[in-house]
């Protein structure tokens, strides 16, 4: 059995849309809640996406927001962005995705009010 | 099949809530008399900043003794806030959520899933919307664990 290696993530509709999603300012670092937001996705759905695309594939970079917790009176967010590479991957990696369109435009991105 | 896998993980899931609530429930008790016992210190403070202040009259002492109430009341609203997270239900849930994850990886989850969940309050969402937020993740630890662990895995930001 000959295993195959993949060079890319499997284009789901939520990666994809999570793609899309990071694809809009790939130079802009976004967190969780608002990837979900963006993406029109449920929160608490993208976890095990955005982990693949950063620990398997490295087409992400994720780091702690620089913010002192005790003085900001709120705990500091986990920022991703899309490396430079991983911009490239996944642009080609949609533009060859077979999912319809229409199945993506069914699903409604809405903007995440920012508490901060 | 899948109908045994929902159950077996249903089980699973009302079992760890029940730890995680018992977990809870010591972890009140401690914070309990650490507030008591905060509670007596801070009435000590008044009182003995009151008493030494006699060479700086009456208003030394009003001034010592409201710094003293605010810092006081400082750390009852702490101790609130404290109190409220860890009675959260769906903070409790995403804790479950993380113990599933592998353990060099938990602190930066735990670290993330809380600052989502302060993220979700603040946007105005509910208790119903928080827990639905982590049941979400508790059904996605299995597969995040698997990715976490992938051989494939490459160095990632701890």
């Amino acid at each position: 059995m000959v295993s195959r290696q993949r060079s890319g993530p499997r284009m789901t509709i939520p990666t994809q849309l999570v793609l899309r999603a990071l694809l809009i300012e790939p130079t802009r670092e976004m967190y969780g809640l608002e990837i979900c937001a963006a993406a029109g996705l449920p929160s608490g759905t993208i976890h095990p996406i955005l982990g693949r695309l950063e620990a398997e594939f490295g087409w992400l970079r994720s780091r702690w927001e620089d913010i002192n917790p005790e003085t900001e009176g709120r705990p500091r967010r986990r920022y991703y962005q899309l490396t430079q590479d991983g911009t490239e991957r996944a642009r080609i990696a949609l533009a060859q995705a077979t999912t319809s369109i229409s199945v993506l435009s069914g699903l409604h991105p809405r903007p995440f009010r920012d508490p901060a | 099949m899948i109908g045994a896998i929902l159950v077996i993980l249903t089980i699973l899931t009302t079992a760890i809530t029940i730890m995680l609530a018992i977990i809870q429930r010591r972890e009140f008790r401690i914070l309990r008399a650490a507030v008591r016992l905060r509670n007596e210190a801070a009435h000590v403070i008044v009182t003995s900043q009151a008493g030494s202040g006699h060479q700086d009259g009456r208003e030394r002492q009003a001034a010592t003794r409201t710094l003293s109430q605010t810092e006081y009341e400082t750390w009852l609203l702490k101790d609130a806030h404290h109190r409220r997270q860890l009675r959260s239900p769906a903070a409790g849930l995403a804790r479950a959520a993380v113990v599933l994850l592998p353990s060099s990886d938990r602190d930066r989850y735990a670290d993330e899933y809380r600052s989502e969940l302060w993220d979700l309050a603040q946007s105005g969402a509910g208790y119903p919307q928080q827990v639905l937020y982590a049941l979400r993740q508790l059904l996605r630890a299995v597969p995040m664990r698997i990715v976490l662990r992938s051989p494939r895995r490459r160095s990632a930001a701890p």
